[in-house]
């Protein structure tokens, strides 16, 4: 049984649509994301299920049990979903263990305490519990919001852009650490962020939104080699889609002639850069109108002869093209991506 | 819970809607009669006070607000904050104090006569008791107003702004005159609006001086004629002037945030002054400190301490106790209102809510006189009826359960002061980010539990002012005290009204040192924010 199923929700704002017809579905344990630039609807999907937004359609069902439908709308307050906001909302007029305690109402005080005690050793903040919030720093106080929402065991965790308020460095490190533990206490989360690495270092599963829609709730690896939607195929990782036209079982482009399984018409063919090689011997003829140090390789654009540009990737100790240079190139593609037009 | 706040909200607004509902009854013969005779003279005497405490309040404040933010002089961190004083003493206060100052048997025409050996009938001595006296004493305890706006409007001009017309060539009074008081003129007008609204609403003052308008006339329209149609009518006309001065003035503040032209506001630099200027500078504050301020204070100590013997009696502290208890329970009363319709103006997010709460804020324009009447009407209308029903069915008689109690006097003030709570209130709430409310939510707080556990812990602050501010407007309170105190109860104020009306001006001074001294507190808070402000 999955722990956490939406089915066909549609989210409005008087005649503007926030959302359209998503559904997925996650298992206990499991980290989803919601990944999208800003104003795609991933924030307002994650406060719907907190509870926060108001479902237009559709049904959210948490440990098998229904919390918003047609007719039911359990409040925040009674659905067991734990919440990392963007700011941290921490408490200022709290210490740090009471930020952390106040969620934990019930139950005697002996094993709240230890509850808190163990949290604040799990996010290594023991000494800092008679504090306030504002006297820690940023990461600091993101790993208290982080064991204030998880105290009172809550079913699902929902963090929104949890580490956007923090610097570049701290961010990836923490993004790391929190999967760890969120691993450890065996929490299934759901992460909204607009950041792909973060995405990838947290997330079992991810959703690209775009546009009001949940376009694919799949594992990163399928993300990026089997995008169900052009956009995802150009959002996620590097690439371009180039006209092609399918005739009988082959794909005609600018790259030439290649086998495919697929339906006649003219569609877009997605092109990694790993796809295409410098070779001398190759048949596809460029101009080089770009290149971009990448450390350990050169990413360069390259203007094919019918004057599409593509790009590939080339090792500092391979190739050493310079602007305007004629090259020619080989590509190498098992198992073509194209999208219908 | 929101029918019942739009209900709570209903009754605050009922006394105004009472009021306002007297423009729309067929006028009677009394009105007629008010109308043919002395409606003239309210609305003539009104107007000249409106205009006269306008303009000395303008030029008090203007002056005071640009000497204190743009220029340098000795004394001027002094003044920022010393200027604000006269905020706490009650316009009718201020006048017994000059009335006793100025009259014959008071210390300058005693001085004058002896300097010069002149005896009574021998010289001109102005009538402090007149028109041009109420204009000047509620000038001098209304100009903060002006002040406390202008200053602010003044301090978010940049320095950029005041540089780039200096490097135009023009002195610190062209640029005054052509660039600071254009900026500020919304915020000056928004100033001048409160003035006006208070002026109106000033009962004190102008009934102690014998000067017509509309205030004293409703007041003896009720009392002297007991014609309450009339007095009803009368306060409808004064509701409408008094509502175009609040849509003036709300109107003004929208005008003045679009008049800050630059972010960087650090006033680095003011005009140093010279000799000539300098010297007028620091005359203009001194003097508007002394008779604003220390003038009242000083005489109504000495009077205070000349009849110490009689003035701390047993009476006196029955008095105070009766203004603190009163004080103290609408302050936690309107403040407890406040908090709840705060709350929900944040919880409930429809148009139509916040409309109505917004309504409630109406009373801080209304006159106190005004909502006496507005208060009275209803209440002894529902008296009635509850004990015309009582003596039947039962055979006893109730009296009169709401307008003859105290409750009446904490229902006027709810409507009058509730604006000012509110405004505390949200304030405060707005510090409180709404994430705050969602992750309370979200580790399983019901929305009073929020309130309790994170919003009122939050805006302690918030809420002690109000309290505050609410307990002393309440002790400084006049007309609708005076009009629906229960029989023999009286307050500090009350006293200070009938000893002074009594010409016992002396024995007044305790009740009115005890007011003065309430006010000075949260004035004294706001000059510490001030003036740490204003050193930083």
């Amino acid at each position: 049984m999955s722990q956490l199923q939406l089915q066909d929700i549609s989210i409005a704002y008087g005649s503007t649509q926030i959302i359209q017809h998503a559904s997925l579905s996650m298992q206990a344990g499991e980290i989803g994301c919601f990944l999208g630039a800003s104003g795609c609807g991933k924030t307002t999907l994650l406060r719907a299920i907190a509870g926060f937004e108001t479902p237009t359609s559709g049904q959210i069902s948490l440990a098998g049990n229904v919390i918003s439908a047609e007719k039911t709308h359990i409040a925040p307050e009674k659905r067991h979903i734990g919440m990392v906001f963007q700011d941290f909302a921490l408490f200022p007029h709290l210490t740090i263990e009471d930020n952390i305690g106040f969620g934990l109402q019930k139950g005697r005080k002996k094993d709240r305490l230890a509850r808190i005690q163990y949290l604040l050793e799990m996010i290594e903040l023991t000494e800092y519990a008679k504090q306030y919030p504002h006297q820690l720093s940023g990461g600091q106080q993101q790993r208290i919001a982080l064991a204030r929402a998880l105290a009172p065991k809550p079913q699902l965790l929902l963090l929104d852009e949890p580490f956007s308020s923090l610097d570049t460095e701290t961010r990836t490190t923490l993004a790391a650490d929190v999967r760890q533990l969120l691993k450890k206490e065996q929490m299934t989360a759901i992460l909204v962020t607009h950041d792909q690495n973060e995405a990838f270092t947290m997330a079992d599963q991810i959703g690209v939104l775009h546009n009001a829609k949940l376009l694919q709730w799949d594992s990163c690896y399928e993300l990026y080699h089997q995008p169900k939607h052009a956009y995802i195929a150009t959002f996620i990782g590097e690439g371009i889609l180039l006209p092609a036209t399918i005739k009988q079982r082959n794909i005609y482009s600018a790259l030439g002639e290649m086998g495919i399984d697929h339906e006649d018409g003219d569609v877009d063919l997605l092109v990694r850069p790993e796809h295409l090689q410098f070779n001398p011997q190759g048949s596809i003829k460029g101009v080089v109108t770009g290149k971009r140090f990448q450390g350990h390789e050169y990413l360069y654009q390259l203007e094919l002869t019918d004057g599409v540009t593509v790009e590939a990737h080339a090792a500092i100790d391979q190739i050493h093209a310079e602007l305007d240079e004629h090259v020619c190139l080989s590509v190498r593609m098992n198992d073509p991506i194209v999208f219908s037009r | 819970m929101r029918f019942s706040l739009s209900l709570l909200v209903l009754i605050i607004i009922l006394p105004i809607l009472v009021i306002l509902a007297y423009l729309f009854t067929p006028s009677s013969a009394v009105w007629q009669h008010l109308y043919d005779t002395v409606l003239g003279t309210y609305v003539t005497q009104s107007a000249i006070l409106m205009v006269g405490v306008g303009f000395g309040s303008l030029v008090l404040g203007i002056t005071s607000a640009w000497l204190t933010t743009l220029c340098d002089f000795p004394l001027r961190r002094f003044f920022t904050w010393s200027l604000l004083l006269p905020m706490a003493i009650p316009a009718y206060i201020i006048a017994y104090t000059y009335t006793g100052f100025l009259d014959f048997a008071g210390p300058v025409q005693t001085v004058l006569r002896e300097l010069f050996n002149w005896s009574y009938g021998d010289y001109w001595f102005p009538e402090v008791r007149s028109l041009t006296g109420a204009v000047i004493m509620l000038s001098l305890v209304l100009y903060p107003y002006v002040y406390l706006l202008a200053r602010s409007a003044f301090l978010s001009q940049a320095d950029s702004v005041l540089e780039a017309s200096q490097s135009l060539g023009l002195s610190p009074w062209q640029s005054f005159k052509r660039v600071s008081l254009p900026l500020a003129r919304p915020a000056i007008i928004a100033g001048l609006s409160l003035v006006m609204m208070e002026t109106l609403a000033d009962f004190g003052t102008v009934q102690y001086f014998g000067v017509d308008t509309f205030t004293t006339g409703i007041y003896r329209t009720w009392f002297g004629l007991d014609e309450n149609s009339a007095a009803g009518q009368l306060s409808a006309i004064l509701l409408i002037f008094v509502f175009t001065l609040m849509i003036l003035e709300r109107w003004s503040r929208q005008q003045a945030r679009y008049h800050q032209t630059s972010q960087r506001v650090q006033h680095s630099k003011r005009y140093t002054l010279k000799s000539g200027s300098l010297f007028s500078a620091l005359l203009f504050c001194s003097l508007l400190l002394l008779f604003s301020f220390l003038i009242p204070v000083i005489l109504l100590s000495h009077w205070a301490w000349l009849t110490m013997d009689q003035a701390f009696d047993t009476e006196f502290l029955t008095l105070a106790g009766n203004s603190l208890l009163l004080a103290a329970i609408t302050a936690i009363t309107v403040v407890s209102i406040a908090v709840l319709l705060g709350y929900g103006l944040r919880i409930y997010k429809q148009k139509n809510f916040a409309f109505l709460v917004r309504l409630s804020t109406l009373g801080y324009a209304t006159p106190g006189v005004v909502v006496a009447v507005g208060v009275m009407i209803p209440l002894s209308w529902i008296d009635h009826r509850v004990d015309a029903f009582m003596d039947a069915t039962f055979g006893i008689s109730t009296g009169l359960l709401l307008s003859g109690t105290i409750f009446i006097l904490i229902f006027a003030y709810t409507v009058r002061f509730m604006s000012v709570a509110l405004q505390s209130v949200e304030s405060g709430l707005s510090k409180v980010r709404p994430s705050l409310d969602q992750a309370a939510q979200t580790l399983g707080c019901q929305p009073r539990q929020v309130l309790t556990r994170i919003h009122i812990p939050i805006m302690q602050g918030s809420l002690l002012t109000a309290l505050l501010i609410v307990f002393v407007d309440v002790m400084k309170e006049l007309p609708a005290t005076l009009i629906l105190r229960p029989f023999n109860f009286n307050t500090l104020a009350i006293r200070a009204y009938e000893l002074a009306s009594d010409e016992r001006l002396m024995e007044a001074a305790s009740s009115a040192l005890a007011i003065v001294a309430t006010g000075l507190i949260p004035v004294l808070i706001l000059s510490y924010s001030i003036s740490k402000q204003a050193r930083s």
